[in-house]
């Protein structure tokens, strides 16, 4: 779950990192000498794009709200825009807390070079420290990040605090991402977060009951949204393509996907059941559904099961597909235990069945063929 | 001998009295696994299958020997389940729920590699020694025994590689699967390490996918290996950007995309298969080769 700039500020400000005084237009922050005026969408490169403006009173900064309101900064509309104090900054630093998959942990990143994108500055001027998830954040691994950060003596200690909040922070509120670019080291020597990204582990909900109300923009296609709400992961691909393939598990909706490339599909998208016996799944419906919507000229569905029985999953596609028909060629390949009595079930319906991979993936071409 | 489980392991199904859990140990009861027991907190002393209920890990651990567990909890508290089995000393666990937030899997990770268990996961279909020992949602009739070790990260894929096997004459040691979400317990090079001292295992096919550097750290080792490798990259059609359906599966930095991770693993020697119907025979040809 992304979250908008000023959402992420109010997590900074609760775990005791400093952020500039700031309000939800049409408020705007108290007893402040000028303002930054900032559209909240979830994309970076505001500044670029034309979603930050600077105003010198209240007036200019109502009238760039009211500007930003509504318009659209890359692929994403305004719908709301949040003003702020206007820093008056001496350094601006690079700080985060990411996941390292490879090694298991969290990791800091830290430049001196704040305030420019991260990916634009040289290797030698970040410094990634491992976070041990068995020892938590030491000393030593915040004196290190300072040392490297090299901010004027006033700074140091209000640099670390920061370090530790923002690790702290990313634990106790299951974020997957936080970062401060820039982080602002002030003329008097405080560190403040000038901006702030954050992205929840939307999988720790359970144990965030105050998350209720913090609701992330919806991410993906309208396709994908619904194939999500159904509980499965779909991937949008050539608006254009003729084949959806519908695969249990995502090994082989990849290892299918690249086979039907290969073999000159044109691919719509992809959708994997997320490797639970579908059969069971009530989703199958609203997936059902929401394929027949893109009109297909070709459906795949491709079922491998050790588990659960090819013919229980069967009777739960030939019920699906009554709610939900869809439109187009069908080639179904269903194998595992019952798959005869399965695809002998889903035949009448005007599935092309298989248990043959192979025999599948070259039904799908001839059917896109004699579609198109 | 095959790896992480054989024929003197002792398995438990932890969450045995979910629909999941009881599932799979029922496919335990009726195949070649020494399944010994499960564990449910609350409900010690019902059966289930005819196998004992216990309250915790350390209880089954105690009562029946066990030392290796497939684990069916509720994500909400499966991260407890995982580092209580690892406290009981369980050598290895197959954390099979989904849905786990990721800090929990770095701390199960975290714990297990410090008292020296294997997990595979989170969100893994497990491992089986086939005709030994069964802790995978893999079901024991579709697999026949054989010199080739299997490491993957999805469950369903490694079907499909024991067929395509199948058809060439092969069968199979020890299927590994490592789990779908970004990070792992376990990577490939764990595994690979494990099959390179098999004596059992005389060719390994290892299939990876785009996302992560667990198939680039794993070239290094490949290149050092005597066991030959065939191996397979999915995602060489994925769309940038868009997740694979594995949480694991986006592409990421420049390197952790099919062409880079294919090219390491060509580069280290092993043999790539052009797609998953040619994992059969490319492995059988490698085989007569040696």
């Amino acid at each position: 779950m992304n979250l908008l700039e000023f959402q992420a500020k109010g997590l900074f400000a609760r775990h005791g990192i400093a952020v500039p005084k700031g309000a939800t237009w049409p408020d705007l922050p108290d007893s402040v000498e000028s303002y930054v005026v900032k559209a909240q969408v979830p994309a970076g490169g505001r500044g670029k794009s034309g979603g930050i403006h600077f105003a010198e009173t209240a007036a200019e900064a109502r009238t760039a709200a009211e500007a930003l309101e509504g318009s659209t900064i890359g692929d994403h509309t305004v719908d709301s825009v949040y003003v702020e104090q206007r820093l008056d900054i001496a350094h601006e630093l690079y700080l985060a807390v990411v996941i390292d998959r490879d090694r298991r942990c969290r990791t800091i990143v830290a430049s001196p070079d704040g305030g420019v994108d991260v990916e634009s500055v040289p290797q030698e001027r970040i410094l990634k420290v491992p976070v041990d998830p068995l020892l938590g954040i030491r000393s030593f691994v915040i004196d290190r990040v300072v040392r490297f950060l090299a901010p004027p003596p006033e700074a140091k200690k209000a640099l670390a605090a920061t370090v530790r909040a923002l690790h702290d922070m990313a634990i106790s509120e299951d974020a997957e991402l936080a970062e401060i670019n820039p982080l602002a080291v002030t003329a008097a020597g405080t560190a403040v977060a000038a901006d702030a990204k954050v992205v929840l582990d939307g999988r720790a909900r359970h144990r965030h009951p105050e998350w209720g109300d913090l609701s992330a923009p919806a991410e993906g296609t309208e396709f994908e949204r619904a194939v999500a709400a159904a509980g499965g992961v779909a991937a949008e691909m050539d608006p254009d393509g003729d084949v959806v393939a519908v695969v249990s598990g995502a090994g082989l909706m990849m290892a299918s996907l690249d086979a039907l490339v290969d073999m000159g599909a044109r691919m719509r998208c992809v959708v994997d059941m997320a490797g639970t016996p579908f059969g069971e799944a009530p989703g199958l419906v609203g997936v059902f559904q929401a394929v027949a919507t893109l009109k297909p000229r070709v459906t795949f569905i491709n079922a491998y099961f050790h588990t659960a029985l090819a013919d229980n999953v069967a009777r739960s596609m030939a019920n699906a597909y009554a709610k939900a028909p869809l439109g187009g060629r069908i080639v179904l390949r269903l194998v595992g235990r019952n798959a005869e009595e399965g695809r002998a079930l889903l035949t009448p319906l005007g599935f092309e069945a298989h248990g043959d991979l192979e025999a599948a993936l070259k039904a799908v071409i001839a059917a896109q063929r004699k579609s198109g | 001998m095959a790896i992480l489980v054989d024929d003197s392991s002792r398995a438990i199904v932890q969450g045995i009295t979910g629909t999941v859990g009881r599932n799979v140990a029922g496919l335990m009861v009726e195949g070649v696994t020494t399944v010994v027991g499960g564990v449910t907190p609350g409900r010690g002393g019902q059966e289930v299958h005819g196998l004992p209920v216990f309250n915790s890990c350390h209880e089954a651990v105690a009562e029946t020997g066990a030392d290796c567990s497939f684990m069916a909890v509720p994500a909400p508290f499966a991260m407890e389940a995982c580092l209580e089995a690892v406290d009981a000393g369980i050598k290895t666990i197959t954390v099979y729920t989904e849905e786990i937030p990721i800090a929990d899997g770095i701390t199960m990770a975290a714990y297990a590699r410090a008292r020296g268990s294997v997990v595979l996961g989170t969100n893994a279909a497990g491992c089986v020694s086939v005709d030994m020992t069964n802790i995978s949602d893999l079901n024991d009739r579709y697999l026949m025994r054989g010199p080739v070790g299997v490491v993957a990260k999805s469950g369903a894929i490694t079907y499909e590689v024991a067929e395509s096997l199948r058809k060439s004459g092969l069968g199979v040691s020890t299927v590994v699967c490592l789990g779908g979400d970004p990070v792992l317990a376990t990577y490939h090079r764990d595994i690979l390490e494990r099959f390179e001292a098999d004596a059992e295992t005389e060719l390994v096919v290892m299939l990876g996918e785009i996302g992560g550097r667990s198939e680039l750290a794993a070239s290094k080792f490949v290149a050092t290996m005597k066991t030959p490798v065939v191996s397979l990259i999915l995602g060489r059609a994925a769309v940038p950007g868009k997740r694979m359906g594995h949480a694991g599966a986006l592409l990421g930095e420049d390197d952790e995309n099919w062409e880079s991770k294919t090219e390491a693993l060509r580069g280290a020697g092993a043999v790539i298969a052009g797609n998953i119907l040619e994992i059969g025979e490319k492995a059988r040809q490698t085989m007569e080769k040696r």
